[in-house]
């Protein structure tokens, strides 16, 4: 009897609970989030930063330390965009861009602070650049799927999300190549759902891949931060009968009159 | 007539068939007279007490001890079927800081078994000496079982760091995994969670040949032999828990029973008896890892040899008087370990079947016989019977559940 009574050892078990009563989970209630509403009032409407991309199908043993440095890379981002983001709000309550502009006049103390902001986000803006680079050159080395957005196009125009209607608009999630000109691949007016359990709410959309077949899913966690909201989360990529993993992460900036 | 030497027949029926537990005993060196008729029924019911099972070495120890498990970051890991989730989870468990080796935390599991079982038989005397008898049990296997996972404090302050993140979604899936592991992972591969459970079945059919060798008055010699069809309900290896009803493969049993009278009303008997199994072949899983045994892969054609029993018993009876005795015996039965081959996969994967099928177990058994026949024949009893309440318990075991049995056995005559 014991034989296969040890398959039971090695597996996450539930509570003190009978099998039978064990809930399918997949039947567990999400509800439609309201708060996530009043707060996308509060928020700007331009993406600050996407990133978007998919693993390779097969990953070996010798590419999983790639993997870790992209994951490394992935939680540093979210720490040090907060930190530009607070450098940039700082410089936009202080006026200093107008100070440095000659525009407002103060003492040479608070313009050198201002010259100082203006150092540590140039320099964060750099660092989180490379970053991005980093990640973007570590997972087509491994043969991953580096989906091309804004930054990589050095486009000024962005991705726009609409917390009324619901929509994300992506200025580019992928790239084609016509006539030797890597054009962006935009996919405009995605509407998405944004649900809540007891402790976190989540935003999801799904869609058709434009540049290929395939269907992407994409659940992203809404993690609210002082200066921004961070979506970020799992990308699949639905297709011929297989999934392609991938991460996905936007970031965007609360209003300024409300930093 | 020899009525009032007939005893208890020998119907200790085999109710889990293989895997050995707490079973009816009853020692006898009688044997029928010529054309005379016999017909028995036989009800018992054993159940495990108090959830507690005989360890490897021999150890009584808590069920949720013995079936208790320690889970590493790297076996969680590898049963992650997809290849590419499975790299994923690796770097991220690297990237967090937790060894592969590091716990994760360790999973509870309690196993309840209720046997409880009918037993028909008839019988006749061939000769003065020899006897046949046909014995049909039939059998009541309810199962339930609870698991508990208990994280460890390496996996909570995963959890925790996640939500500080604000990889919410990522830190509840990791609890829900481990909270319903076993329900998700049974359905992923194809196993019945309909539980708790429970069967009737026939076990088998016994043909059993009973032969008196020796008989000088007071010393006796009974050789027993069974052959033992298989008949009823078989195992399912879509079944998560292993319940074996019956034997599902031809097998012999040969056991000599041996009695001394060395006072007027005391009688001291010996048995032993072997148990040989055939080969057959069936369907089974075939696992991939001893540390984790679910799998899809099956081999239809999969040789199966359950292990050879050997055992042995002593039994002291003191009559009364004509109507009442009782008894006080102990018994030992020994089970080899299971043998698993086929040609599908490797060798060492079915010799993960193999790991602790070996078992053995003690039981102490006492009881009470009323014999009503010698009273039938001064006319001062309606019918001939006799009747025999017994208890029995193990008290020493390996890989066995801590069980005891409670059972009533009804035999009546005719000729």
């Amino acid at each position: 009897m014991k034989y296969l009574l040890l398959t039971l050892l090695l597996i996450g078990c539930g509570q003190e609970t009978k099998l039978k009563d064990v809930p399918d989970l997949s039947k567990r209630s999400v509800k439609p989030q309201t708060t996530i509403t009043t707060m996308g009032s509060s928020l700007q409407s331009e993406v600050e930063i996407f990133v978007a991309f998919l693993w390779p199908l097969e990953i070996s043993q010798s590419q999983i330390k790639d993997v870790e440095l992209v994951l490394d890379l992935g939680r540093s981002l979210r720490s040090g965009n907060e930190s530009l983001l607070g450098v940039k709000a700082e410089f936009e309550t202080l006026k200093c861009e107008q100070i440095l502009a000659g525009d407002i006049i103060v003492t040479m103390e608070e313009e050198d602070y201002c010259y100082d902001l203006e150092d540590r986000r140039s320099t964060l803006t750099v660092t989180m650049l490379e970053k991005v680079q980093t990640m973007k050159q570590t997972i087509e080395g491994i043969d991953g799927e580096w989906l091309d957005s804004n930054q990589d196009f050095d486009s000024s125009e962005v991705s726009q999300i609409d917390f009324e209607k619901n929509t994300l608009s992506i200025y580019s999630m992928g790239s084609i190549n016509k006539n030797e000109e890597k054009l962006p691949v935009p996919y405009p007016k995605l509407p998405f759902q944004i649900k809540s359990l007891e402790d976190y709410s989540f935003l999801e959309m799904s869609f058709p891949r434009s540049d290929a077949d395939g269907l992407y899913s994409v659940k992203a966690d809404i993690i609210p931060r002082k200066y921004s909201v961070i979506f970020q989360g799992d990308l699949d990529l639905f297709r011929n009968g297989s999934i392609q993993r991938g991460i996905i992460y936007w970031q965007v900036l609360k209003k300024s009159s409300l930093l | 007539m020899r009525f009032t030497l007939l005893l208890i027949f020998l119907i200790s029926v085999e109710v889990l068939a293989t895997p050995i537990g707490v079973r009816y005993n009853y020692l006898t060196t009688e044997s029928l007279p010529k054309s005379l008729w016999t017909y028995g029924i036989s009800s018992g019911n054993m159940t495990s007490s108090g959830s507690r099972t005989y360890d490897e070495s021999g150890s009584l120890i808590d069920n949720k001890d013995y079936y208790r498990s320690e889970l590493s970051y790297r076996e969680v890991s590898e049963q992650i079927k997809d290849n590419q989730e499975r790299a994923l989870a690796l770097a991220a468990f690297s990237v967090y800081g937790k060894d592969l080796d590091e716990s994760v935390g360790h999973v509870e599991n309690d196993v309840d078994v209720d046997v409880s079982s009918q037993t028909y038989l008839i019988g006749r005397g061939l000769t003065d000496k020899t006897d046949l008898f046909f014995i049909f049990p039939t059998v009541n296997i309810k199962t339930s079982f609870s698991s508990e996972f208990k994280a460890s404090e390496s996996l909570k302050s995963l959890v925790a760091k996640l939500r500080e993140e604000g990889q919410n979604s990522r830190a509840t899936k990791i609890l829900e995994d481990t909270k319903n592991g076993l329900y998700r992972q049974l359905n992923e591969n194809g196993y019945s969670t309909d539980y708790p459970g429970e069967v009737t079945s026939l076990a088998n059919i016994y043909i059993n040949l009973r032969h008196k060798a020796f008989d000088n008055g007071s010393f006796k010699i009974l050789s027993d032999s069974y052959f033992i069809i298989p008949s009823g309900e078989t195992f399912d290896d879509n079944q998560f828990l292993d319940l074996r009803i019956n034997e599902e493969q031809y097998s012999f049993k040969q056991g000599i029973t041996f009695s001394e009278k060395f006072l007027k009303d005391f009688n001291a008997l010996f048995s032993m008896s072997y148990h040989k199994r055939f080969p057959f072949e069936k369907s089974r899983r075939i696992p991939r890892s001893d540390t984790y045994r679910l799998t899809t892969d099956k081999d239809p054609n999969t040789t199966i040899k359950y292990g050879d029993s050997l055992s042995f018993s002593s039994q002291f009876n003191f009559k009364i008087d004509p109507t009442f005795s009782v008894y006080v015996g102990q018994g030992f039965e020994k089970r080899y370990s299971d043998n698993y081959s086929g040609e599908r996969f490797s060798k060492e994967r079915y010799q993960i079947l193999e790991e602790n099928s070996d078992q053995e177990i003690g039981q102490f058994y006492t009881g009470v016989t009323i014999n009503t026949v010698e009273r039938f024949l001064k006319q001062k009893f309606i019918i001939p019977l006799d009747l025999n309440i017994q208890y029995a318990y193990s008290n020493f075991g390996k890989n066995i559940l801590d069980s005891h049995m409670l059972t009533f056995n009804l035999i009546g005559f005719y000729q």
